[in-house]
């Protein structure tokens, strides 16, 4: 490729996926440092990337490829039951071992699929709806342990993540968006959502407690992010 | 998480948004059709994986099985338009022997595409992708080579091939003049 000509798509692609080498690769990286208008479509690509696994998760794929016989509305009826407030579990993250200290601060993002597929960021305070499928998205100073609590319209306490699990879970920084998925429940309401991150495994069950008599959730040792919104 | 499923989940998130991309580019913008597409392409994948020699990199096999499935589903809702792009291709040429409009011209490229989707019924997936990368994209054989991890001479040797036998296709397929 000339200074002239533009990286063609399939290479930026490759190489966005790390996936380029040897001379090819040289080419593609002399083209982006030479051109501004180069690097800006990498970084829309990323962008575009990180979109689309949100929306596309590999969860349900990967569900179909260990289950290749079950008929495709199978994996859906999980889903039924989650509109009374249960939740799917797809995959636990990978297990690594905590850093020794903690820099920055902890965030919680939630994305709602609705019904006609399309998803959304939901900023704080907004509307959802029963039925709403929701993830969430972790950002963390490094590796740890999290878990994701909730408390209803009704007051009622739930570990989202990991789900009516006893204590935290890794987390891997380099996969922020957790696997788990819930469907919201018809409990109308406020409801706020805590994200708990901490450099050890912690248990939840004193954190819970704190829920349930209108605290929030506090410890030693553990950071804490929330978010709401009004479920109608 | 299983072995499988930590290496689905790996390749997944590493090279599913290109070929969502590559679908949807080739499919006229049709999202869920690309959906589709690069679901089938990755069960197909992972399906065949055993039997891959490991000679391309998986990004090259994906790349070229949404190229095909993705043609494949262009061909099946295709209607034929009765114009064909001349086809032809020098070997010794660096650049792409078929000048399409401009890259913003979207509109005859999808043109191109269509065309090339009827002439490549029958090819393999390789041959494919080479030919659509080449005549309705606009790449060069080097640009080619370096995407599909194979020589340019590999490429020029497969676009020869393939433009012998399109034309041979084309002629059938190029409607009569009306008398």
């Amino acid at each position: 490729m000339s200074d002239q000509r533009p990286i063609p798509q399939a290479l930026l692609e490759r190489y966005a996926a790390g996936d380029l080498s040897g001379e090819a690769l040289e080419r593609v990286e002399r083209a982006l440092a030479s051109s501004p208008a180069e690097k800006a479509r990498l970084d829309e690509l990323r962008a575009d990337s990180a979109a689309f696994l949100v929306q596309q998760p590999p969860g349900p794929v990967a569900a179909k490829l260990e289950a290749p016989a079950r008929p495709r509305w199978m994996f859906w009826v999980p889903l039924v039951a989650l509109a009374a407030g249960l939740l799917v579990f797809i995959a636990a993250p990978p297990v690594e071992e905590p850093d020794s200290s903690v820099k920055g601060a902890v965030g919680l993002t939630a994305f709602r699929q609705r019904a006609d597929g399309t998803v959304e960021t939901l900023t704080r305070g907004q509307l959802v709806r029963p039925g709403d499928a929701v993830r969430f998205q972790v950002t963390a100073p490094g590796p740890g342990f999290v878990a994701v609590l909730s408390r209803d319209g009704a007051r009622k306490a739930t570990t989202y993540h990991p789900f009516n699990g006893p204590r935290a879970v890794a987390f891997d920084p380099k996969q922020p968006l957790l696997e788990t998925a819930i469907a919201l429940d018809d409990v109308k309401g406020r409801e706020t959502v805590w994200l708990v991150f901490g450099q050890q495994a912690f248990e939840l069950a004193p954190l819970m407690k704190q829920l349930e008599e209108g605290r929030e959730p506090s410890a030693a040792g553990l950071s804490v992010a929330s978010l709401e919104w009004m479920k109608e | 998480m299983a072995p499988a499923t930590a290496r689905f989940d790996e390749l997944y998130r590493r090279f599913a948004p290109a070929v969502f991309r590559r679908a949807k580019s080739l499919l006229g913008g049709d999202e869920a059709e690309a959906r589709d597409v690069t679901q089938d392409v990755f069960l197909g994948y992972f399906k065949l994986e055993a039997k891959l020699t490991g000679a391309a990199s998986a990004f090259t096999v994906l790349y070229q099985m949404a190229t095909y499935q993705s043609v494949d589903r262009l061909r099946r809702r295709a209607r034929w338009s009765g114009r064909l792009q001349p086809l032809h291709h020098d070997e010794e040429h660096e650049g792409p022997a078929l000048q399409l409009p401009s890259p913003e011209d979207g509109a005859a490229r999808v043109e191109a595409t269509h065309d090339l989707a009827l002439l490549t019924k029958g090819e393999d997936e390789q041959t494919l992708t080479c030919a659509l990368l080449y005549f309705a994209e606009g790449y060069t054989t080097q640009e080619i080579a370096d995407t599909l991890d194979v020589s340019r001479k590999t490429v020029s040797r497969a676009l020869a091939a393939f433009a012998a036998r399109a034309t041979k296709r084309a002629e059938r397929l190029t409607p009569k003049e009306a008398t």
